[in-house]
């Protein structure tokens, strides 16, 4: 019995030893540029809130294997006292968030957007303005749409407040 | 002319290009296809070759400052093609993929051996997928 748990101890001694080694060996592209977008950014006027939560984390992708960072977050949308949309402490609402063209700016990035109202995500794009001032757009996907009879066409409306400047709040 | 070496698929792919760039009225709705890249707007085209190497073409125009355009296919088409929005990557999106797919999908390909869809970019860039599996593309969904 005694080394059958020497036995069993050893093996996960030697995967977790494998596993810490590629670990290890993986790349890491790292962006400390995206941090400056890390925070609560908030736009409020008499009838909206609308606050998103920006993280940049490490994240591993596959084939090959790297580790990048990326920008994923929460947003919160509140018309008239109301929550419209609140995906905190939920599912992330922004995902992959990178630099849209870091040759050109590091202050624009580009993410993948769940609009909870539709089934489909949506591009959207942040510009870093001032170190406490983001401008916040969503749109539809670039790309050619086929009309084909018989298909139903995915909604393109957009159901949160667009192209407007959130001031850093945390 | 495009030089091919590759292989047979690569082979096949160059001869259907060069076909239509050889096509004369092909090769007048490219010029005009490059001549709208960089606009507020999309253009996009459904085309059939006939032939006598005449070419059946259907235009769409998308809405100013947006990057999509919709085109109607209610038959089969030889193919597709679009001019991207200026700044847009000079690359097809995931959506134009996408397209392939349900296009194919909707029974609107006449042929998806032959099919060619391009997409043209300010840079001049123009892009020709091939789909090498139709099995596996038809069923990628599941």
């Amino acid at each position: 019995m005694k080394t059958a748990l020497t036995i069993v101890a050893l093996l996960i001694s030697s995967f977790t030893l494998k596993a810490q080694q590629m670990i290890k060996d993986t790349p890491y592209h790292s962006q400390p540029d995206l941090h400056r977008f890390d925070g609560v950014w908030e736009y409020s006027d008499n009838n909206i809130t609308f606050r998103i939560i920006l993280k940049t984390e490490k994240v591993l992708m596959k084939s090959p294997d790297v580790f990048i960072d990326l920008i994923s977050g929460y947003h919160t949308y509140i018309k008239n006292n109301q929550i419209i949309q609140n995906s905190v402490g939920k599912e992330k609402t922004i995902k992959i968030g990178g630099f849209e063209n870091q040759s050109k700016s590091k202050n624009i990035v580009s993410f993948s957007f769940t609009d909870m109202e539709r089934p489909i995500s949506i591009r959207g794009i942040l510009e870093l303005l001032t170190v406490n001032q983001l401008k916040w757009t969503v749109k539809n996907r670039e790309g050619v749409r086929a009309i084909l009879p018989g298909v139903k066409q995915g909604d393109r409306n957009i159901y949160v407040p667009n192209n407007i400047i959130l001031t850093k709040v945390k | 002319m495009i030089n091919c070496t590759v292989d047979t698929i690569s082979n096949n792919l160059c001869a259907q290009v060069n076909t239509l760039a050889s096509n004369k009225n092909f090769k007048s709705l490219m010029t005009i296809l490059q001549q709208n890249t960089g606009q507020n707007y999309e253009i996009g085209y459904t085309y059939d070759v006939n032939a006598d190497g005449t070419v059946n073409v259907n235009h769409f125009q998308g809405s100013n400052n947006s990057s999509s355009v919709d085109i109607n296919i209610p038959i089969p088409v030889d193919g597709f093609t679009h001019s991207h929005y200026s700044g847009d990557f000079p690359t097809f999106s995931g959506a134009d993929i996408q397209q392939i797919y349900q296009i194919m999908q909707a029974g609107k390909m006449k042929n998806p051996n032959t099919l060619t869809l391009f997409e043209g970019s300010s840079d001049f860039t123009t892009w020709e997928p091939i789909i090498n599996n139709k099995v596996t593309n038809t069923n990628c969904n599941n």
